[in-house]
């Protein structure tokens, strides 16, 4: 079949829902089925889009899936709905030279691992919907306005079961290069031209000005065409009638700018027409379509981020600590079922600085398959980073690649005849890059030589299986230094090798110190050589501090951190007041006050107790504790601090408090107050009104308060004006202090404020909360107070204690 | 009129307006423990559990005081009138981020630790309204293609001048119940409390 050229630009069509409503689409109908009872009406529309310029038309069929049909009733007709339709854009082309293309879009299910609906039965359901297609001619097939990088895949391992046809993938995009479940766009491109869709790009949500930056950016990576489908801006009402913001001219002008980021295919969705398209047309004809880019470097991809295999960019870390090998309580949990442990070991090394994971269920008595498939679900919840799936089991690589979310990376394909067949095509169908792994039945070759010989039959036979050297990454087999004194020697020279003919490399570091003492020494220096040789990739510890700092140097010192940000960022000073020249290590009365600043609770007693011996207690809180929240506050209202910091160092100020407890020789009183501070006896009522639920502000003034020496009386939430005079009366509180988070509830605080008039009780009441600000509390008679630490500062003016 | 469910959806954590709740919105902030506030965001995902549901109404009347609706029901409100003056289906939205994260939230308070159960609020009242976030947009995108767009920007019971009290329509509209929300009868809160109710108008493509 033919297939639109990609030196010029190619038009897709616009809006089909808003110029069928205007055609007399009743609102709420679904389209696919008024189309079926009118169906002059979408071959006339879609007739004036080819008129217009349009070359590929999109079938009317977006919603014709299982699920959205059951809506009316009519979902076992799948097959013929949208054969019919697809026949009615048929004819539409008729004659015209232009193509049509089945659409299809998402059901608006949660597919797993990130909602309930397996992945096969997503599979199936577009299955079912792509024979009808089919049957009705179509010549090609568009996934749109897809949300989630699961339903892209459902539909390339659908199309492809069924025929070779080239599959468009777009997704909507609501926030900047994320889906609304978070699907980043660039890992959906890695995944999704790994997989061979034919093109991708985006369409609806935003206009053409906001999607030209994402195109540009994906253009980067992009080995296949770019498509792009804008809104017409965003819909207003104008003279009772809706309209787009953005009129055909103004679009067109845009096309241009989504030609020169890199679009290849240029449509229109909500508010375009075929004036749109005619618009386009003229405004792009001579502009060339920018050629996808032949060598993208090698990417990985998780849901929501991507990984770049890069020699220049220095070597990246393949955590290697989820497996079970020598790992006795691992391996124990996976016999039960359980992947707690795994997931732990995930997250740390995540925090660790992996960038990537390596993910093993080899355990004899487990079902791998059923596990490994598991645990990738789990992990994908869990982690951000692209996982690699380490299994010498076809069956449990296919299980964890059909589900995984993005492009994982295989570990690994040896140079055995027999799996490299079983396991070549699993990485080609769902799209993973490949560890080749220079061994076959014979052994580990002992030359640098004859591993590559081994290397280049892996190469070879990916190719027959249509993955190109581009998707692989070789091993460059780290063996025992204790059993062969040589060994490293020759893995040293296997990696120059392959960095010679430009592929690049990985090796599991933690083989060269198998069964020697200091082994982090060991590893740690075998991997800056192995970085002389340009290594790619290293399947380590990332909780092994040595092997880390000597990651980050390696990388600096071989020019791949440029300024040596990565290397500072990880191993420079942090905070922003670590060089206050305040700070006197030597003075125990300077340590405590910056531990009170650095919210250091756990550090607090052993720093009392050494304090203790040289200065009385009340001088320890004059010059230490009370001047570290002050200070505190202090970067509270220059916005230095935010209110986490506030809590850790009031927390750490009241650790201090108790520890001195004893040497005041008083305890807490029943309030939770250290008499220490409530000496001054100033009682507050706090309480958020009637009708509010929202306490964590007030609870957060109240904590503040009682490390001022406040006793706080606190009623809770949702309390009548009548219960809190009748509590400030019993308690006969100083201030009474009031929340509200709506501007339904503060209403409220008018009515304490007012019933306090009328009691003739001269308590000032303060006031807090979303919904409040200081107009509002001058006009009903209280103080306004915007935060914690303005609460404190406004009690203590309000008891004349400033 | 048909309920369009969204039930048990994950979204990633909207870290940037977490940490702007949170009061971390001003170049001059540093953090001397930033790993301990977001061990603790990294955490509370685990606490969270969204649901979500729409549907559409039309408006029989519009006087510009009171909205009417197809069932019946009204909203005596010239604001609400106003935002949907023009309209002629009204979008009844809810979202939940679930119960747990608003007991994690109540426990660490009740533990005294008041960091965890600052940023754990925070958590769940960015994370409700991404949720409703969620619900909308996939509410404009299904009406998009049935030739329906939404006038504006949402707008919820409680704010403005929309009282709580019609949060009742919501309650009997959507299956909120099944979800574990209750409806206080006197005062027309809804617990959970990070739980958003929404309306926005609807107009037809013209």
């Amino acid at each position: 079949m033919l297939f639109p050229s990609i030196k010029k630009i190619c038009l897709l069509d616009g809006a089909t829902g808003t110029e069928l409503a205007a055609a007399g689409m009743p609102a709420g109908v679904p389209p696919e089925l008024w189309c079926l009872d009118n169906p002059e009406k979408i071959v006339g529309l879609q007739k004036r889009y080819i008129a217009a310029g349009s070359r590929i038309i999109y079938t009317p069929t977006f919603g014709a899936n299982r699920v959205k049909l059951a809506e009316a009733g009519r979902e076992k007709e799948v097959f013929e709905i949208n054969r019919e339709l697809a026949r009615l854009s048929g004819q539409a082309v008729k004659g015209s030279g232009a193509l049509y293309f089945g659409d299809i879009s998402s059901a608006g299910l949660f597919v797993e691992p990130f909602g309930e609906l397996p992945f096969d039965d997503m599979v199936t359901i577009y299955r079912e919907q792509i024979r009808g297609l089919l049957a009705g001619g179509v010549q090609g097939l568009v996934a749109e306005t897809l949300l989630d990088i699961q339903e892209a895949r459902a539909v390339l391992l659908a199309a492809k079961e069924l025929c070779d046809l080239p599959v468009f993938i777009s997704l909507t995009l609501e926030n900047g290069d994320r889906t609304l479940t978070g699907t980043l766009a660039l890992s959906a491109l890695v995944t999704v031209q790994s997989m061979g869709a034919a093109a991708f790009g985006c369409n609806c949500s935003t206009g053409p000005e906001e999607m030209t930056g994402v195109i540009r950016e994906l253009k980067k990576y992009a080995s296949i065409p770019l498509l792009a489908k804008p809104n017409a801006g965003l819909p207003r009402l104008e003279n009772g009638r809706t309209v787009f913001s953005m009129g055909a001219e103004e679009f067109a002008g845009y096309a241009i700018e989504l030609a020169k980021a890199g679009a290849n295919f240029i449509g229109g969705c909500c508010g375009t027409s075929p004036e749109f398209i005619s618009c386009c047309r003229e405004k792009l004809s001579g502009v060339k379509s920018a050629a996808p880019v032949k060598n993208v470097p090698l990417l990985l991809a998780s849901a929501s981020s991507v990984c770049e295999i890069n020699p220049a960019q220095g070597i990246k870390v393949i955590g290697e600590r989820i497996n079970p090998t020598g790992k006795k309580v691992l391996q124990a949990e996976y016999r039960e079922g359980k992947l707690e442990l795994a997931k732990k070991f995930a997250a740390e090394q995540e925090k660790a600085g992996a960038d990537i994971l390596d993910v093993n269920c080899g355990v004899p008595g487990v079902d791998e398959k059923v596990l490994l498939r598991r645990l990738t679900g789990e992990l994908c919840l869990r982690t951000k980073l692209p996982l690699c799936i380490d299994s010498s089991s076809p069956e449990a690589v296919e299980a964890a690649l059909r589900l995984y979310p993005g492009r994982a990376l295989l570990n690994s394909i040896p140079a055995e005849t027999a799996k490299m067949k079983k396991l070549l095509p699993l990485a080609k169908r769902y799209g993973a890059a490949v560890i080749a792994l220079p061994l076959d039945n014979r052994g580990i070759p002992e030359t640098a030589e004859k591993r590559w010989h081994l290397t280049e039959k892996i190469l070879r036979y990916g190719e027959k299986y249509g993955i190109s050297r581009q998707n692989f990454v070789v091993d460059v087999l780290v063996m025992a230094a204790a059993a062969d004194g040589r060994a490293p020697q020759v893995t040293l020279e296997s990696a120059a090798v392959i960095q010679q003919h430009g592929l690049p490399g990985v090796c599991g570091l933690s083989n060269v110190s198998f069964g020697l003492p200091e082994r982090s020494a060991v590893n740690g220096t075998m991997l800056s050589m192995l970085a002389m040789n340009k290594l790619s990739l290293v399947i380590a510890n990332p909780s092994d501090e040595t092997v880390m700092k000597n990651l980050y140097a390696a990388n600096l010192l071989t020019g791949c951190d440029a300024g040596a940000r990565r290397y500072t960022s990880r191993y420079g000073s942090g905070g922003g007041n670590s060089t206050d020249p305040g700070r006197n290590a030597s003075d125990i009365l300077s340590r405590i006050k910056y531990a009170v600043i650095d919210g250091d609770s756990a550090g607090m007693p052993d720093l009392i107790a050494e304090a203790l011996k040289s200065y009385p207690a009340q001088e320890i809180i004059d010059l230490a504790l009370i001047p570290g929240i002050n200070t505190v506050g202090d970067y509270f209202e220059k916005r230095k601090y935010f209110l986490p910091q506030l809590i850790l160092s009031a927390d750490a100020m009241r650790r201090g408090f108790d520890e001195l407890s004893l040497p005041l020789s008083v305890s807490r009183d029943e309030t939770g107050n250290h008499p220490a501070l409530s000496s001054h006896g100033s009682r507050i009522v706090l309480a958020t009104v009637e009708g509010d639920v929202h306490d964590i502000g007030k609870n957060l003034v109240g904590l503040m308060l009682k490390n001022y020496g406040f006793e706080v009386i606190d009623l809770g939430k949702n309390v009548s004006a009548a219960e809190i005079i009748a509590a400030a009366m019993a308690n006969k509180a100083d201030i009474i202090g009031l929340s509200a988070l709506m501007t339904t509830t503060m209403p409220r605080m008018k009515e304490v404020v007012d019933a306090l008039r009328r009691e003739q009780l001269p308590v000032p009441v303060m006031i807090g909360g979303a919904a409040v600000d200081g107009n509002y509390a001058s006009s009903i008679g209280a103080y306004y107070s915007p935060d914690a630490v303005a609460a404190v500062k406004l009690a203590e003016k309000l008891i004349g204690r400033d | 009129m048909k309920i369009h469910l969204l039930n048990n959806f994950k979204l990633p954590l909207p870290m940037d307006d977490i940490y702007r709740r949170l009061g971390r919105n001003s170049h001059l902030a540093f953090d001397p423990r930033p790993e301990k506030v977001e061990e603790i965001i990294s955490d509370s995902a685990r606490f969270l559990c969204f649901h979500g549901a729409w549907t559409a109404l039309e408006i029989t009347g519009n006087n510009g005081e009171t909205v009417i609706f197809q069932d019946g029901t009204s909203i005596k409100d010239p604001g609400t009138a106003a935002r949907l003056e023009g309209c002629n289906i009204a979008l009844f939205m809810a979202a939940t981020a679930g119960q747990g994260i608003v007991d994690a939230r109540d426990a660490a308070m009740r533990d005294g630790d008041g960091f965890r159960a600052v940023i754990l609020d925070a958590v769940g009242g960015e994370c409700a309204d991404a949720a409703v976030d969620f619900t909308e947009k996939s509410a404009r995108r299904e009406l998009a293609r049935r030739g329906l767009l939404v006038k504006n920007h949402r707008f919820s019971p409680g704010y403005g001048t929309l009282e709580l009290k019609y949060q009742q329509i919501w309650f009997a509209l959507l299956p909120l119940a099944e979800w574990g929300v209750k409806l206080d009868e006197k005062v027309f809160v809804m617990t959970p409390e990070k739980t958003v109710t929404a309306l926005a108008g609807l107009m037809k493509r013209g």
